[in-house]
């Protein structure tokens, strides 16, 4: 029980630092909401299953239960909603990186 | 052992997103770095909560994401609605 928590902790712990890197480096609003969804969801939720299987599973720890849920259910909706009104306020994806067919 | 590689990790990332945060171009990039701050609180918080040894931690960090994710939503709504 100890053993995969440890696992699932340090598994939350690279997905958080992947995760804010790609939010420091990424081009533009797009794909930086992509890549904070991959730390504050994902990474977050991980890390919360790492510490709810810590000590086997406690009254205390019921809270973490509903942690996970309500991150599991909050994540999408706040990327939706930012993604949503950058696209409303025109924000233009950049075109880094993109190549034409004739190149 | 295992709360300082946590905290390491956790600040070293939140150090990135508060550059997102303070340099981001447009004000939709700081509310990007806000709620990826409020991500990283709630696990120190949870942190403190189970290896610190006082429950009533993860309590507040379920308070404390409660309301930063109804501050992101009704600021992105804000945003989207003023052009």
């Amino acid at each position: 029980m100890n053993v995969f928590s440890l696992i699932l902790i340090y598994l939350g712990l690279v997905l958080m630092l992947v995760g804010s890197f790609g939010i420091a480096r990424m081009p533009d609003i797009y794909s930086r909401l992509q890549s904070s969804g991959v730390s504050d969801t994902v990474g977050v939720i991980v890390m919360l299953t790492g510490f709810l299987l810590r000590n086997g599973f406690r009254f205390s720890d019921s809270f973490l239960g509903l942690l996970i849920i309500f991150f599991f259910v909050t994540g999408p909706i706040v990327g939706h909603s930012i993604a949503k009104s950058a696209f409303l306020s025109k924000v233009e994806p950049s075109h880094s990186g993109e190549r034409d067919e004739d190149e | 052992m295992i709360r300082i590689s946590i905290d390491a990790v956790v600040g070293l990332s939140l150090v990135l997103t508060l550059y997102r945060l303070f340099y981001g171009p447009s004000v939709l990039d700081r509310l990007l770095g806000y709620s990826s701050v409020t991500g990283k609180i709630v696990i120190l918080l949870a942190v403190e909560g189970i290896i610190g040894g006082r429950p009533v931690f993860i309590n507040l960090a379920l308070i404390y994401g409660v309301l930063s994710f109804l501050g992101i939503v009704i600021i992105a709504r804000y945003i989207e609605r003023e052009v």
